[in-house]
């Protein structure tokens, strides 16, 4: 065999490592926004396209900030891949913490026009409207909650898995919270555990909220290593930080309305203004 | 007594007797409740059968004439031929209905009356055949063919007959001889109806059950199919049919409705909405095939094919113009044609309710401020559109709202403040940021908001750093003295 041939080989048996560790080196991926985050991440360019990701609430109560996280990266596939957004709700959510709010989707940084909602009735359905929405090609990305039956086990995610990697479209699953779902196993490329977190200093008023954290805790990531961070969700410029220091206890309530801010009250002015225009 | 079958027709039994004298006459009489309701569903389940013959086929109404039997009536002009003439449809009708467990007698004429009546006197009419049960009018003869029938044959009350042969008027032939105005004043224009009727000198069409349709492709079987796959396959090529007259007139289908017939006349109807026009003929077939054949742990509907299935149509009942489209060489990620796809895949799967998207609301409640339609109705998206809400530096909105708002119990500093510690779901919330109020006043031109109070929204942070919407349900002092508080909504 002389050198030519050699180098073929060895470049097709690379090729062929690739195509097994999927999702590590050739899968397009969406960056987070930092570097520090997405190097954390399976394959360590962002979060992979071409993969099944799973996002709990580490415990119930935590189940909002879960969501909010969901919507985050929804928000980043919408915006890298310009496609619609299909999310899956299902009634157990709906009624623990309300159903999907179109203005406040926005405010955070997905678009509701790009945004189709299937209800589906128990976690097979979910799963099948999932593995269906995966063949779409002008989806960016499938985004299902799931109740946490028994209908999700290794063998449904590593359908979905494939699926995503054949289609190189990703999954989001808002699988419960960690006490019912995290322990088990699965085939996801990532599991993030979400735990809410003192939002960010507000500039203007210092008792108001600020930009949103998330406690970031990656419980599972193929190919890399768990760790725990804060994040800062920037949905203005649509990209994640690592938030530089970890919040301190904001000021306390001192009672009476304030003022709002005005820019605030534009900005509600504006939604009117779209509403009353479509 | 409404029917009686041949054998207790035999021992004296006959319709209109009273049970008291029916059962005198034989004491083993099986009598049973007359199912009005099912009957009637019964008759229509056949109309929608004798379609196979024509489309101008209409249920009688059963209340109406019991006496006489209730009917099918069906216009079979244009139609006869096909099935090798009158006579040959109407055996093939009798012998296909008598399979089917009924005792049927055909009649045929130049008008609905005239039919109606030799049908029902067979050993009256002119041209019997097969054993009197068939008898054909020839074309013009109508006036003679009934002459010598009895006057109940004219579809009137039983009363109304009594009177008639109380008079001398024993046949229709009698009453036709007559003036009409005086038949008309002693019983009623509907005599005169009637008789017009008969002879055909008042028209009255057979307004068939099934609507024109834009579109149908029909495929009958000389056996029945009894797999799905089969059933399935049977889909696919109605499809490619209709695919095919639909590219003829440039259209597409939006509507589409699925009929299978059973070998005993039991009916399945499948509706289909799509969200663009389609003629693809792939497409529509798996618009149905995806509701008879389960797939991926969804069950498919239930269908009891029972001893088969012998005849598919397949009808575009709304259609839009659609013009010849060029295929993609290239093919790759595109017009937006595969999420339309997959939204008219999960909406006659799940139903269109149940795939929805967000549409804004001209209003400033946050309750009323979006609306979710149905994917299907709503217009696509296009890909460049801006987006309609608008970003901001912070959330004002809840991404998760509860409907209804939860009351919660607050602990305000002053009751006109902002909230410090909250109970909601039985957890207590201390509150260490807060932002608000937010004053909305209720939408008080509307009817529902006409006592609706003022609500004050607060955004709020808990020491866990969980966020949400809470607001005051009234204005301290002025609305109400003990303002109730709710949580709305929670932010991410």
């Amino acid at each position: 065999m002389n050198r030519d041939g050699k180098t073929q080989v060895l470049e097709s048996l690379r090729r062929d490592l690739s195509r097994f560790e999927s999702g590590r080196v050739r899968a397009p991926v969406v960056s987070l926004g930092a570097v520090d985050i997405d190097r954390r991440l399976s394959g360590g360019r962002g979060l992979s396209l071409a993969g099944l990701h799973e996002v709990v609430g580490t415990g119930y109560p935590d189940m909002a900030a879960a969501a909010g996280f969901a919507v985050a990266l929804g928000s980043l596939l919408q915006g890298h891949q310009g496609g619609a957004l299909l999310w899956v709700v299902q009634r157990c959510a709906a009624h623990d913490l309300g159903g999907l709010y179109g203005p406040g989707l926005a405010m955070l940084g997905i678009d509701p026009k790009r945004l189709v909602v299937v209800s589906a009735r128990d976690d097979r359905e979910a799963l099948w409207v999932t593995e269906e929405a995966l063949r779409t090609p002008d989806l960016a990305g499938v985004v299902a909650e799931l109740e946490g039956g028994r209908a999700y086990d290794l063998k449904a995610s590593r359908r979905l898995q494939l699926a995503a990697e054949k289609f190189e479209r990703p999954a989001l699953l808002l699988a419960g919270h960690a006490g019912k779902a995290a322990s088990a196993p699965s085939a996801a490329l990532t599991r993030f555990r979400i735990s809410s977190a003192p939002s960010a200093p507000n500039s203007c008023v210092a008792a108001a909220c600020g930009l949103t954290r998330f406690g970031v805790s990656l419980d599972r990531v193929r190919g890399g290593a768990p760790s725990h961070l804060i994040l800062e969700w920037n949905h203005a410029t649509g990209r994640f930080a690592v938030a530089t220091s970890v919040s301190r206890r904001a000021g306390v309530n001192t009672g009476g309305p304030r003022p709002e801010p005005a820019a605030q009250a534009a900005r509600a002015g504006r939604y009117e203004a779209a509403a009353l225009a479509s | 007594m409404v029917a009686a079958n041949p054998a207790a027709l035999k021992a004296g039994i006959r319709p209109g007797q009273r049970l008291a004298d029916a059962r005198a006459l034989q004491p083993g009489l099986e009598v049973c409740e007359r199912d009005m309701a099912g009957d009637r569903a019964r008759l229509q389940k056949l109309a929608g059968w004798a379609t196979r013959y024509t489309p101008w086929t209409r249920a009688e109404d059963v209340s109406a004439l019991a006496d006489e039997g209730v009917g099918l009536l069906m216009d079979i002009s244009g139609c006869a031929h096909l099935f090798g003439g009158e006579t040959a449809l109407l055996e093939d009708l009798l012998i296909r209905l008598n399979r089917l467990g009924h005792d049927a007698r055909a009649g045929v004429a130049d008008t609905v009356g005239a039919a109606w009546a030799v049908a029902r006197n067979t050993t009256h009419a002119h041209g019997q055949a097969q054993g009197q049960r068939i008898s054909i009018v020839k074309p013009g003869a109508a006036r003679e063919a009934v002459a010598s029938l009895p006057t109940t044959a004219l579809r009137i009350s039983q009363g109304m007959a009594d009177d008639l042969t109380r008079l001398g008027l024993v046949t229709i032939g009698d009453l036709l001889a007559r003036p009409r105005a005086p038949l008309v004043a002693r019983f009623g224009a509907v005599l005169g109806a009637r008789l017009d009727a008969i002879v055909g000198a008042r028209a009255e069409p057979v307004a068939p059950e099934a609507q024109r349709v834009p579109a149908r492709a029909r495929l009958l079987f000389a056996d029945p199919l009894i797999a799905l796959g089969d059933i399935v396959g049977a889909i696919t090529l109605a499809a490619g049919d209709l695919a095919q007259e639909l590219d003829q007139r440039q259209q597409g289908a939006r509507q589409l409705r699925l009929t299978l017939y059973r070998v005993d006349a039991e009916v399945f109807t499948f509706e289909a909405g799509t969200s663009t026009p389609v003629r693809d003929a792939a497409r529509l077939a798996a618009l149905f095939s995806e509701k008879l054949v389960p797939t991926g742990g969804v069950s498919g509907s239930d269908i009891d094919i029972g001893y088969g299935i012998e005849g598919v149509v397949l009808e575009a009942r709304a259609v839009d113009a659609l013009g010849p489209k060029q295929r993609d060489l290239t093919a790759g990620p595109s017009d937006g044609s595969s999420l339309d796809e997959l939204i008219d895949r999960l909406s006659n799967r799940l139903g269109t309710h149940r795939v929805t998207r967000i549409k804004p609301q001209a209003s400033h409640m946050p309750e009323r401020a979006q609306l979710a339609v149905p994917a299907l109705a709503a217009e696509g998206f296009q890909k460049n559109d801006v987006p309609l809400f608008a970003h901001g530096d912070a959330p004002l909105r809840p991404i998760r709202m509860l409907s209804p708002p939860e009351p919660v119990e607050v602990i305000a500093q002053v009751p006109e403040g902002p909230p410090r510690q909250f109970r909601w779901r039985r957890m207590l919330h201390a509150v260490v940021r807060s932002e608000g109020p937010e004053r909305l006043a209720a939408e008080w031109w509307l009817a529902e908001d006409a006592v609706a109070a003022t609500r004050d929204y607060f955004r709020v942070e808990d020491e866990e750093g969980r966020r949400f919407w809470l607001y005051r349900d009234g204005l301290y002092d002025r609305e109400t003295n003990a303002p109730r508080w709710f949580v709305h909504g929670v932010f991410g």
